[in-house]
């Protein structure tokens, strides 16, 4: 009865307060437009005001009386409005003279870059939007400290390496988590016979920013996912005002550089009957080959191989809107040419990006891509006899490409159809190498990928400075993949062509409600909370078809029924899930001490049940000096200068699905099914730890015309799971079993330099200068035992993978044998006929020495790290006018 | 209005609650995931049917190991034992750089093939001891029944014999090399590895001597003897171990200890038994291959599980369309003592007018050429080995002509009493018709291995070997380039002999068990 009372009463004086009230609408931007996400609206001399929404809106009762209001933000100048008869307000903010002013994304939320506690590096979209490369990825080379992009290869689908504050796992994942839009997305390798960068269905020209996220404070809110960092991608949103049509081209040009220097004609034949003479050959096996004009027949083979490649590309997209609806649609083909003949990718990309504010409590809108990519490959393998490089270093250069008198129009040769012509020589090629130029031009290896990008969401304001978002995002990444050989020459000659067909669909989805609440009291206590829930399930799945003995070449655009002798079938599929809750909060005094610390706690259906939940917190403080009375005098020099600090625990996930399980896996004898032990379980499989500490100080100079940023940082990954191996003599599946053995030490320095240099009228200079240095360290592996590849070691007290091998000391002029040291250093020469070791002396190189050995377990060591010690970017940006 | 904003709001709140509350609930949903393509341990041996694929797995293992990169190319026995045993040998020439390492034995210990081959011999043991262990469990438990659980084991003991001798020949000395056979052989495993504890265990497990070897393998023999079946349907017959192939390993193994009179003895068992005959003509057991009377045990390819492309013996064996890497040697297509007209040069052999290869291994496009590991005439031959030592020769002769009159049918050229001067002529004989009838089927460094101490007839080492591209078609014509001892004097024969106490007699233990294992890396062959 009491409550009936009291909103009785409510309603009687809401009613009395409306004939008195006006309500007014306004938004609040920055200069260039951008909204400003919780800005003060205060009416000036009463405490009645509110907190602009994430589109930068606000509506406000006004008081009787009320004549002026109050806008501010945190990095702006406040601005006083004077309230009109108009009840509607455009409140533009002008950049307060300190402080960056941008705003960075960062995980679940947004914050002002001069707020950031943690260590980021935003790079804009459009600093590197006029850079020609197959996916964004590869643009992010040298943009930023301590993030390493290491291409593979020249083949435009081979995804680069990423690597973020060094290598941070031995065998499980080293690559970032990577984030568009909220949603975490595949990355890596997609395709079956053909490299796909997943990566590459993004159009680098709809993203509007890159965030990195490095250490602890700014990684932790991604728990078990950061142990790798995460890069956060932000696609382009409309923004309010008449459409803006937009269109962008490029034409260029790629070409291979460093190419072998292959032996001309001459030195060819020269050489290799010299080679075989020493052989015990008795006769000569290599002959020069001449035209009937005369002219000796002479064929640089990585001129066959290799070509300038040819790139364009077209982006067409349209962004604008009302108050209420935002939008941005964009169009995208790209067309590329790789420097490798037969490598060549296409790409359509589509996207639509909307906003809809539905009343002044509830925003809705969804961020969707859609891409079709096409990759054409071929085989890049150093071991495969097809493969493109290998290929044309083996070919005879002393015979021709192309033959007119061979049905194919190839050059193949006549006793053995299987191999390259052999010209004059009078033996065919070794290994039955076909002509690789018939194979790139007749073999296909291609890949068709569907991706659906994208998420929808609500985003309900719930009272002032607390907006509750849910968003459900999925990531379906869907491959078609064939293959093709041709049963005239190469590969597909033994089994008289083959086509392969595999669809690999991916599908992931994920839904995250979060909670956002942001806050000023009092004069200087800024507060902002963030809670998370979130829940990751994928489905991965394949299946294959290849079919051998084709009916007729022509059938090979597609498996045909009945053109086929022979077929086979293979399939798979795989599951992988997270849940978490996570808590993050941010408070600051006066923007000048900053507090920030949250936890995450993940479940993972990697691990064993007992193992499965995680918990990673973290934590960060800053002092920004600056704002200190006592730094007064030197503002006019140092406008900005911040300290910062930061810890936390996070892990990683990149663990394989269920390595935990002991488990039997498929295991067919012939035409007998079976199945077989196939992974050593371990029950006690955890997480892998990983400790980021990281120190900095960021400065700005002369009204932060010129930027530094310097932060010293160090990894510890214990815990790590370490595919361990086992001797292969006790038959173990795989020679290993997944253990949390292993600690790997990361450290460096980052510095960062950013400068306007030259800013005069319409043109503009500015300049951008990153260096870092990484420290690795192998600390713990299993029993401390070496793990020993072909030319790298993992070994305690080193930098991993480092490079491992005979030291060489020359050859011998003697005789042309190589010559090594042993590792007591006594040098050891190896008769290349027999394969045996002497001892050798540099004063007597004729005098063949005692028998002696070179062994692989105890003469090998380290001959150097595989890791850079240092790297760095420098970029100049010159503008002039508007274009 | 403020009454209505409130009902909105707490409308509004309860609606995010409620989807917020979905959450914990669907945790298991989204953290609980099994695998939908693998069993786990506790579910592999709890139904006959899994029992009976477990035991499949371990053939699997025999037919398809692993090789770098994931890549299958037949290790252990899908191939590889035969392509690796003839590179070893003389008899067959390796043509381009695929076999060269093991031709020219320039293998040390990183080098992929003597890798590759220790590590699936060992899996393939492990996946035999997990099988036994996991047979008898099921009898145990009433799964199985006894009798069931015992075949299993003698199945899957037959084949930790087979890679266990495997091992022997290429890794260890033959058992002539000490008066006990007491010097190094390979550790023989008999415990699964599939918990740590026993994992430890095994690794402290040094070589055994050879001699323990051989009376581990004549344990494992008997049992499989006394528990596997005389006749399986069908195929698998052939495809999958019987008692047969159990004394027939037998056999062989007793040749290689020196033990004629156990060789006669199990051989008889078959022979009279007369449950294997010799098919009627040579290419019967390969152009037959998964039905004939005369195979005992061959690993089974099909097209869609094979050695593939660079593995499969019809690709690597044969002409065009094949890969032409492995030719038949002139040093055994010229000997003297191969007939001209015998039926083996013409039915299992071809030549594509620059070289003669061999026929037996036929599919080059579907690679599903079983791989013959036991065949009758083997027992045969390796009887009337055994007779012909002991003084036996009628007994001797009239095995040997079993086998050689298949294939020589011209009378005037069949061998008689007469065409040996004593026995240890006729022990040559056998011992040379050896070479022509398991021509291209790996068996030729096993005999080079035991016989490297034999007095009479030892190679004395590694033979001296033809260089392909010293070679014409010219080169092979039966009787040419060999001298009146019987000698090939070829000069295309410019790969030099390796004496038996070289230390490549020898392949090394690989680098990976050494790292892995420091009780073994410790028994290192001398020499690498």
């Amino acid at each position: 009865m009491k409550k009936l009372w009291v909103v009785l009463t409510l309603i009687l004086f809401s009613s009395a307060a409306v004939l008195a009230q006006r309500t007014i609408r306004g938004v609040v931007s920055g200069a260039n437009g951008e909204p400003l996400i919780g800005a003060n609206v205060l009416v000036k001399g009463t405490s009645v005001g509110t907190v602009t929404d994430l589109d930068g809106a606000f509506a406000l009762e006004l008081p009787a009386g009320a004549t002026t209001l109050e806008v501010s933000y945190t990095g702006f100048e406040t601005l006083e409005v004077e309230i009109t008869s108009s009840n509607q307000y455009t409140i533009t903010l002008q950049e307060a003279a300190i402080g960056l002013e941008e705003i960075v994304v960062v995980g679940y939320g947004t914050q002002q870059k001069r707020d950031v506690t943690g260590s980021i590096s935003q790079v804009k979209g459009e600093s590197i939007s006029n850079l020609a490369t197959p996916a964004f990825d590869q643009q992010l080379a040298g943009r930023a400290a301590g993030v390493q992009i290491t291409p593979p290869s020249g083949i435009l689908g081979a995804p680069p390496q990423i690597r973020i504050r060094g290598v941070n796992s031995i065998s499980s994942g080293t690559g970032p988590l990577i984030v568009v839009d909220g949603v975490p997305i595949l990355s890596g390798d997609r395709g079956g016979f053909t490299p796909v960068n997943a990566l590459g269905d993004i159009n680098p020209a709809d993203i509007a920013s890159f965030e990195i996220l490095k250490d602890g404070a700014a990684t932790a809110i991604y728990g078990s996912r950061a142990s790798n960092g995460v890069i956060l991608i932000t696609t382009k949103k409309g923004s309010e005002g008449k459409a803006k049509f937009n269109y962008d081209a490029y034409v260029g040009m790629a070409q291979a550089t460093n190419l072998f220097e292959l032996l001309n004609a001459e030195e060819f034949v020269l050489i290799q009957n010299e080679k075989n003479k020493n052989a015990g050959g008795t006769s000569d096996i290599a002959v020069l080959q001449r035209r009937n004009d005369g002219s000796i027949v002479e064929t640089d083979w990585m001129d066959v191989v290799f070509r300038n490649a040819l790139q364009q590309n077209h982006v067409f997209s349209v962004n604008g809107g009302t108050e209420a609806t935002k939008y941005y649609f964009s169009l995208g083909f790209s067309d590329q040419e790789g420097v490798a003949v037969g490598n060549s990718l296409s790409r359509y990309t589509f996207r639509a990006n909307l906003d809809q504010k539905v009343n002044n409590w509830l925003k809705i809108g969804f961020n969707s891509g859609v891409t079709r990519q096409s990759n054409y490959g071929l085989l890049t393998g150093s071991n495969n006899l097809s493969g493109n490089t290998f290929g044309a270093m083996r070919m005879f250069p002393n015979v021709e490409v192309y033959d007119p008198n061979d049905p194919t129009g190839y050059n193949l040769d006549d006793a053995n159809a299987r191999t390259l012509g052999r010209g004059a020589n009078t033996i065919e090629i070794a290994n039955g190498i076909p002509n690789i130029r018939f194979v790139i031009d007749n073999d296909r290896r291609e890949s068709f990928t569907w991706r659906i990008l994208g998420n929808v969401f609500a985003d309900v304001n719930l009272a002032k400075g607390l907006i509750f978002r849910t968003q459900l995002g999925v990531d379906g990444s869907y491959v078609d993949d064939l293959l093709w050989q041709d049963p005239r020459h190469g590969d597909g000659f033994s089994a008289n062509g083959r086509i392969s067909q595999a669809y690999s669909p991916f599908t992931r989805w994920n839904w995250q409600n979060i909670l956002n609440y942001n806050n000023k009291f009092g004069e200087n206590h800024n507060v902002g909370v963030t809670l998370v829930q979130e829940h990751q399930k994928q489905r991965s799945t394949f299946f294959q078809t290849t079919v051998t003995d084709i009916s007729d070449l022509y059938f090979q655009e597609n498996i045909v029924s009945g053109t086929f002798a022979n077929q086979t079938s293979a399939g798979g599929i795989s599951e992988n899930g997270i849940a978490s809750y996570l808590g993050r909060v941010n408070y600051n005094f006066a923007n000048k001490y900053y507090l920030s610390a949250s936890i995450r706690r993940d479940a993972l259906s990697a691990l064993p049940e007992a193992n499965r939940v995680g918990y990673f917190p973290g934590g960060s403080f800053a002092w920004r000096v600056s704002e200190e009375p006592f730094w007064g005098g030197f503002k006019n020099v140092i406008s900005d200068l911040r300290i910062r600090g930061s810890f936390a625990e996070v892990g990683n996930t990149a663990i394989g699905n269920y390595p935990y399980i002991g488990s039997y896996s498929s295991a067919q004898y012939g035409s007998q099914n079976g199945i077989a032990y196939s992974n050593f379980g371990n029950d006690q499989l955890k997480w892998e730890a990983q400790k980021k500490y990281d120190a900095g100080l960021d400065i700005g100079l002369l009204d932060n015309r010129i930027n530094v940023s310097v932060a010293y940082w160090y990894q510890d990954n214990d815990d790590i799971i370490l595919q361990a191996p086992t001797a292969p003599s006790v038959g173990i599946p795989g020679n290993s079993i997944s253990q949390n053995i292993g600690r790997v030490t990361n450290s460096g320095i980052e510095v960062t330099l950013d400068a306007v240099v030259v800013s005069t009228g319409k043109f503009r200079w500015s300049s951008n200068l990153n260096f870092s240095t990484q420290n690795n360290e192998v600390k713990e592996l299993v029993n401390n035992q070496d793990i020993t590849g072909e030319f790298n070691i993992i070994r305690v007290g080193e930098s991993i993978n480092s490079i491992y091998g005979f030291e060489y000391y020359g050859v011998n002029p003697a005789n042309g044998n190589p010559v090594y040291y042993k590792i007591d250093g006594t040098p050891v020469e190896q008769e290349i006929s027999n394969g045996q070791y002497y001892k050798f002396d540099p004063n007597n190189p004729g005098v063949r020495g005692e028998v002696t050995t070179l062994s692989q377990t105890t003469d090998r060591k380290i001959l150097g790290s595989a890791l850079p010690t240092w790297f760095g970017g420098f970029d100049n940006n010159l503008t002039f006018g508007q274009f | 209005m403020n009454k209505l904003l409130i009902l909105r709001k707490s409308l509004i709140f309860l609606a995010v609650f409620l989807i917020a509350g979905l959450f914990p609930a669907c945790e298991k949903d989204t953290t609980d995931l099994l695998p939908f393509d693998r069993l786990t341990d506790v579910l592999a041996f709890d139904t006959p049917k899994r029992v009976e694929l477990s035991m499949v797995g371990v053939y699997d293992a025999a037919q398809s190991g692993f090789y770098a990169g994931g890549a299958v190319r037949g290790y252990p026995f899908g191939a590889a034992n035969v392509e690796q045993g003839d590179n070893r040998g003389e008899d067959m020439l390796n043509v381009a750089t695929f076999y060269a390492i093991t031709y020219e034995a320039t293998y040390n210990p990183t080098t992929a093939n003597n890798d590759f081959h220790w590590q699936t011999l060992y899996s393939l043991i492990n996946r035999a001891n997990i099988v036994i262990e996991g047979a008898q469990n099921a009898a145990t438990k009433g799964i199985i029944t006894d009798a069931q659980a015992k075949a299993y084991e003698g199945e899957a003991r037959f084949l930790r014999v087979l890679a266990h001798h495997e091992l022997l020949i290429h890794f260890a000395r033959p058992y002539k090399h000490t008066a006990g056979a007491t010097h190094l052989g390979v550790p023989y495993r008999t415990t699964p590895v599939n918990t740590t504890d026993n994992l430890n265990e095994a690794v402290a497990k040094p070589r055994n001597t050879v001699k323990e070897c051989y009376d581990l393998m004549f344990a494992d023999l008997n049992f499989a003897e006394q528990n596997l079946p005389e006749k399986r349907s069908g195929s698998q017959q052939i495809s999958r171990v019987t008692q047969g192939a159990a004394i027939a390993l037998k056999t062989r193994l007793y040749l290689h200890t020196g033990d004629w009179a156990n060789v006669v003895t199990e051989g008889n068992k078959l022979i009279t038994k007369a449950t294997y005959k010799l098919t009627a003509t040579p290419e019967g057991p390969f152009a037959g291959y998964t039905s004939n009377t005369e195979s005992v045990f061959s690993i089974e390819n099909s097209q869609a599980d094979n050695s593939g492309v660079n593995g499969a013996l019809p690709v690597m064996y044969s002409i065009a369309p094949g890969r032409l890497l492995v030719a038949i040697s002139p040093i055994i297509w010229n000997a003297p003592f191969w007939d001209a007209t015998d039926l083996r040069r013409t039915q299992l052999a071809k030549n594509n007018g620059r070289a003669w290869f061999s026929h037996k291994y036929r599919n080059i496009t579907t690679q599903d050429d079983w791989n013959p590991i036991l065949r009758y005439a083997e027992v045969l031959l390796n009887v009337a080995e055994a007779q012909s030592r002991q003084g036996k020769t009628p007994e001797a002769l009239a095995l040997l002509n079993q086998v050689r009159n298949r294939a020589v049918t011209d009378v005037a050229k069949q061998y008689t009493d007469a065409s040996f001067a004593d026995a240890k002529a006729m022990t040559k004989a056998i011992l040379n018709e050896r070479r022509i009838e398991f021509l291209g089927e790996g068996r030729r460094w096993a005999d080079i291995h035991r016989l490297a101490l034999d007095p009479d007839f030892s190679t004395g080492g590694i033979p001296k070997k033809v260089r392909y591209n010293n070679t014409t078609f010219a080169s092979w014509s039966p009787g040419k380039d060999y001298d009146a001892n019987g000698v090939y004097i070829g000069a295309a024969a410019t790969l030099a002999a390796i004496p038996y106490d070289d230390y490549r007699f020898l392949w090394p233990i690989p680098t990976s068990e050494l790292n892995t294992n420091p009780t073994l890396a410790a028994q290192q062959n001398p020499g690498y």
